[in-house]
Order: C-alpha cells, then sequence, then structure tokens
C-alpha cells in the first residue's frame, strides 16, 4: 500500500457555505472544515458518515464542483484547489456518479446521447469511434447487448441500469479518479451489490481511485480499501477497512457499527445500545471534540479541547482523548 | 387471532393495462405479534397495507379478498362503518415519508389531540393531556406538544407521528418504511422504540420494509412478497437462518454482513412488470432453479412440515 501512487491529496480542505442571515449578515455553515484525505491509484476510500457529516460536499470538493476556502487539493501532482476556466482537463479525469439515477440522467435524451455528450465535449473521436466507445461502455456496466439500451430514454429502464448507465456516462472518459456519491442508497438491496461488483471490477481492470460515499458502513466492507469516518465536518478515524471494522476506535464508529443489524432472528429480543440525541448542526458546532455532547465517555477535556489525530496502530489514526 | 387476510387481490387501472399490485396475499397475525412485509419496490407491499387501511387510490379496478379483523369481516363493512369503527380506531398506520406531512402552521400537541376530538369526543384540554402523555410514551418531552414541526428534528417528527398513530389505542398499526428517510443512528433510536411499544402495549404490528435485515430487529414472523405475491411466511428464525423460497434465499445472501464473513450476492435482472406478469412463477425468469414446469404453472401456497408457507415448486 505504501509504495502506492498518490492520486489526489486533500490537505487540510475547508468548504463552507454561506448563507444570508437578515439584509447584512451571512453565517457560515462549515461543512467540510479541515479534511486531511489521500486517495491512491487502484484504492478506494470510503467516507462514511451520516447526513450533515459533510461526506457528499467532501466528494464535490474533490472533483472541483465546489471551490474550497482553505487548504490544498493536489491532484497527479498538480496544484487544483483553486482552478477556474482550464480545467478541461481535470474535468475529464475526474469523474462523479450520483446517488439519485432518477435525477441525475436527462430525461430527453437518448442513452446514447447521455453517453456520447461527454465525447463530444472532450473532442474524442469521430462519430464512428464514439459509437464504439459507447458500445464498450455499455457492455462493460453489463447493459448488453448496447444496441437494445442506445435508443431508449432513462425512463425505460429500471433504477439498477439506470445506475448503470451513469456508471458508464463517468467511465466512456477513462478517467483516473471517481467520486460514487451513495451509489447504491436508492437501489433495492437485491441489485445493490452487483453495482459495486461492477464497480470494484472496473477499477481493478483501469487502475481507478475511487472515494466512495456512503452512510452505510456494512458495505465498505467489501468495497473499500480504506475508511474515513466523518462527523460535523470532520474526520474522526481513518484507517485500512479491515481494522477500522475489526477494532472501532471512536466512540461514533462504534455507535455506526451498532446500529446496523445483521439479518438475525435474536435481534428482536434485546434493544440496540445507542447514542442519544442527533447530530448538531455544522452552523454552530460544539466546542473541543465535536461529538461530545452525544459521547458516553466524555470528559470536561473533550468539551474545551479539541483531540488531535494520533496513530493508534499501524495505518489506524483516530481523533479521541480515549487513545492518548 | 387478530387478523385474518385472505385471497387479497387489489389491481390498478392504469393507461398500460391492469397493474396486479397484490394478486392473492393470504396471512394471519395473534395479538401482541409483529409480520414483516418484506420485499423489492413495487412488489405489492404497501398496497396491501392500503388494504387493510382501506385508503385506496381512485384508480383501483379490482378490491377482492376477505379481511377479517377480530373475528369480524371487515370487507363488507360499508364507507361510513368502516370509517367510524376500524380505520384509526383498530388499525392504524405510520405512512411512508409521514413526518413530513406534518401540518407545519399546527402545533404537533394539537396535531396528536385533533383525532382524539374528531373520534372519541373528548374536549380540547382533555386530548392535550393525553397527547402529553402520548409524547411522554414516544420519548419526547411532554412540553414539545406546544412546537412547530419545524421546530423538530427528523427522528423527533417521526416520534410525532408514531404517538398519531397510537392515539386511539389502536388494536394494530401498520408501519410503512418507518425509518427509511432517518439516518442510520436515528433508526436504531425508533426501532428501539417500536420495540418498548410492542413489549409494554401488547399491540400488533405490520412492519413493512425493504430491508430485511431491519425486519429482524421487531418481526416475530416474516412474509416475503415478490411481484403481488407471499413467496414465502414463516417464523423470523426459519426465514432468516433456513429460507426455503430462492427469492428469499437470494434477498437474504444479497445483504452486506458487518458481523460475518459471507460476501454479499445479487439476484440478475429486474422484478417483472406488473402489467403483464411472467406466466407460471413470477419469479421463474430471475430463477438459478427454474423448471419447464415453472414457466407454465403457477405453484400453490404450500405448507411445509415446520409450519412455514412457501410458493415454489421445489417443495411441491
Amino acid at each position: 500500500m505504501k509504495t502506492m501512487e498518490v492520486l489526489i491529496e486533500l490537505k487540510n480542505v475547508k468548504t463552507y457555505y454561506f448563507i444570508p442571515k437578515g439584509l447584512f449578515k451571512t453565517i457560515a455553515v462549515r461543512a467540510v472544515d479541515g479534511v486531511s484525505l489521500t486517495v491512491h491509484r487502484g484504492e478506494t476510500v470510503a467516507i462514511v458518515g451520516e447526513s450533515g457529516s459533510g461526506k457528499t460536499t467532501l466528494g464535490k470538493t474533490a472533483v472541483r464542483l465546489l471551490e474550497p476556502i482553505a487548504g490544498k487539493i493536489i491532484f497527479e501532482g498538480k496544484d487544483i484547489t483553486h482552478l477556474k476556466g482550464d480545467m478541461l482537463w481535470f474535468r475529464r479525469k475526474a469523474q462523479m456518479i450520483f446517488q439519485d439515477p432518477f435525477t441525475s440522467l436527462n430525461p430527453y435524451m437518448t442513452i446514447r446521447q447521455i453517453l456520447e455528450e461527454p465525447l463530444i465535449i472532450h473532442k474524442i473521436g469521430d462519430p464512428s469511434e464514439r459509437e464504439e466507445i459507447i458500445a464498450k461502455a455499455l457492455t462493460e456496466v453489463k447493459l448488453s447487448p448496447p444496441e437494445e439500451f442506445l435508443s431508449k430514454y432513462p425512463h425505460m429502464l429500471s433504477g439498477g441500469q439506470r445506475q448503470k448507465v451513469g456508471i458508464a456516462r463517468a467511465l466512456v472518459l477513462r478517467p483516473d479518479f471517481i467520486v460514487a456519491d451513495e451509489p447504491v442508497s436508492m437501489i433495492d438491496a437485491s441489485s445493490r451489490a452487483e453495482i459495486l461488483y461492477l464497480l470494484r471490477n472496473i477499477q481493478r481492470e483501469y487502475k481507478m481511485g475511487i472515494m466512495y460515499i456512503t452512510h452505510d458502513i456494512a458495505t465498505t466492507k467489501y468495497f473499500s480499501d480504506n475508511i474515513a469516518v466523518m462527523y460535523l465536518g470532520k474526520i474522526v478515524e481513518f484507517g485500512p477497512t479491515s481494522k477500522v471494522l475489526k477494532n472501532p476506535l471512536h466512540p461514533y464508529t462504534r455507535a455506526l457499527m451498532e446500529a446496523v443489524p445483521d439479518p438475525d432472528p435474536s435481534n428482536r429480543f434485546k434493544e440496540r445500545k445507542v447514542i442519544p440525541g442527533e447530530p448538531p448542526s455544522p452552523i454552530n458546532p460544539p466546542s473541543g471534540c465535536r461529538f461530545h455532547p452525544r459521547c458516553p465517555y466524555a470528559t470536561e477535556r473533550c468539551k474545551k479541547e479539541e483531540p488531535k489525530f494520533v496513530e493508534v496502530e499501524p495505518d489506524h489514526y483516530v481523533a479521541c482523548y480515549l487513545y492518548e | 387471532m387478530l387478523l385474518e387476510v385472505s385471497n387479497l387481490r387489489l389491481y390498478y387501472r392504469t393507461i398500460r393495462g391492469l397493474v396486479h399490485a397484490v394478486d392473492g396475499v393470504s396471512f394471519d397475525l395473534d395479538k401482541g405479534e409483529t409480520l414483516g412485509l418484506v420485499g423489492e419496490s413495487g412488489c405489492g407491499k404497501s398496497s396491501t397495507a392500503l388494504a387493510l387501511m382501506r385508503l385506496l387510490p381512485k384508480n383501483v379496478a379490482v378490491f377482492k379478498g376477505k379481511i377479517i379483523l377480530d373475528s369480524e369481516d371487515i370487507t363488507s363493512l360499508s364507507e361510513e362503518e368502516f370509517r367510524a369503527r376500524i380505520r384509526w380506531k383498530k388499525i392504524s398506520m405510520v405512512f411512508q415519508g409521514a413526518m413530513n406531512s406534518l401540518n407545519p402552521v399546527l402545533k404537533v400537541g394539537f396535531q396528536v389531540a385533533e383525532p382524539m376530538i374528531i373520534h372519541l369526543n373528548m374536549d380540547k384540554d382533555e386530548a392535550l393531556k393525553r397527547a402529553r402523555e402520548l409524547f411522554k410514551m414516544v420519548g419526547l418531552s411532554p412540553d414539545f406538544v406546544n412546537r412547530y414541526p419545524h421546530e423538530l428534528s427528523g427522528g423527533m417528527k417521526q416520534r410525532v407521528v408514531i404517538a398519531m398513530a397510537l392515539a386511539l389505542n389502536p388494536e394494530l398499526i401498520i408501519l410503512d418504511e418507518p425509518t427509511s428517510a432517518l439516518d442510520v443512528s436515528i433508526q436504531a433510536q425508533i426501532m428501539n422504540l417500536l420495540k418498548r411499544l410492542k413489549k409494554k402495549l401488547g399491540i400488533s404490528m405490520i412492519f413493512i420494509t425493504h430491508d430485511i435485515a431491519l425486519a429482524s430487529d421487531l418481526c416475530d414472523r416474516i412474509a416475503v412478497m415478490y411481484a403481488g405475491n407471499i413467496v414465502e411466511l414463516g417464523t423470523a428464525e426459519q426465514v432468516l437462518l433456513d429460507p426455503k423460497h430462492p427469492y428469499a434465499q437470494k434477498l437474504i445472501a444479497s445483504v452486506p454482513r458487518l458481523r460475518e464473513d459471507r460476501v454479499p450476492e445479487f439476484i440478475p435482472g429486474a422484478p417483472p412488470d406488473l402489467v403483464n406478469p411472467p406466466s407460471g412463477c413470477r419469479f421463474h425468469p430471475r430463477c438459478p432453479y427454474a423448471t419447464e414446469r415453472c414457466k407454465k404453472e403457477e405453484p400453490p401456497l404450500i405448507s411445509l412440515e415446520d409450519g412455514r408457507i412457501v410458493k415454489c415448486w421445489l417443495y411441491g
């Protein structure tokens, strides 16, 4: 793992949203508040968190659909933090797969048009070459024979098939980096694994780096190499997937895992250990450790000082005073 | 026996033709028992619930079958009788996404009190007092009765909706994906609340979900639905640990597990179009064990020795 080539590196990235309050004031929503993260070529990093954790904002910042207000983003050795205008080369290399396959495909375009558009924008191939690229992408996402799908419209496909089109659209440009934002959360349970295996196989073949954003920590077990757990704009735990799931350190990570049931009939006889309350607003995050109001182990220190990110075992990091 | 549903059918009229949403569904439910209706989108689980509540959309073409509640055939009741005696009083429901349909301009306490004022002829103060008790029961501070929906978080609103469903002391409460819009940590809180209510009130529940792992958190028995049919019905132990119907087997194998080393599988293909469902067994186009017979003849409901019911030719 150590020798893998760095694809994208985020250094202390902050992305805030500013919303007007009254006539003259604005307030900042600190969606991503100082995140450092590296994705290597051929690696999948899962970003796990609940709504409001900033995981989607982080993903959009990584593909520069959003511009951070502080920090640095280095992609293949180039600083792209504040890239403006001249970013077509980056757009070609970094693609996003969206959560909702029902709203992220233009309903007035056929599958052929949806897949050809990025090729036209990036001036790739002549019409017959493009036809070939599109057919290959459809075959890769197991929508075959391609001719059967080319002239269809999105509404004629099932949710799973639509998400496959979303993946094919990201693939036609042969990107190096893909941000997959909850790619299976709106898909039937029986098809989720199929979509995730598809992504994993394509990634292995083309050595892409993937940022897999999800609220479902159970899927990370099979589809990621590293996990970053986010809470209120910060990463609270990071490490190799197997280590994090076997030995979760942060009380929040443990609570997230405890909340997910396996299909076990004895579950109904016992209550789950849950963390009380709900995540506070990122407009005015708690002092000290942001998790302290919900944490069963919180001390006075947690309320005042913010814990540093420390390496507890090789490659496994946590921001919590329990491990200092 | 609290509830007996036999051969329930519900077809919708659309421009493309008749949608066979619920096609011969039978099950029963004991007092204090929770039954899970589990299946993918479009399998007919929500339509089954709407039929029990008799809240049918205008385009219903066929509504047939027998629903017996407390030894009374409620299918033969007039609309007026059903409204006055059954709906909300005996069977209540938490709708999917209901927390987002609270009235934004009314205090949530009043919204919980309102059905008691209308159905039980309580005066307003008495109903509000009972609303405060209900709030306590669902884990909300009684003072929250004076709040408006926008002053509550998603998890709190879901608790309000559950309080509303409990207001008239129903015997059966139907929960349609009650946690699907919530974060996992809040989902676990709501599931704990439902477990406590089930134990404390001894109320019967029908829990509708696409997530069979979540069903294990609450259900005593589980009915797996596919394309308008129940394909397997048994105790939680039978269905979760040793499923018999190939679809139930596949559905359980597709769950990613956190605590076990079992790689999740998937079911190739997509659920069928219910305007024109496949002949024979509706699962045959996706079934690894399908034979010629499965394509032609619809399998009957087969009772196995252990008491469960399976709709599959492998067992008959």
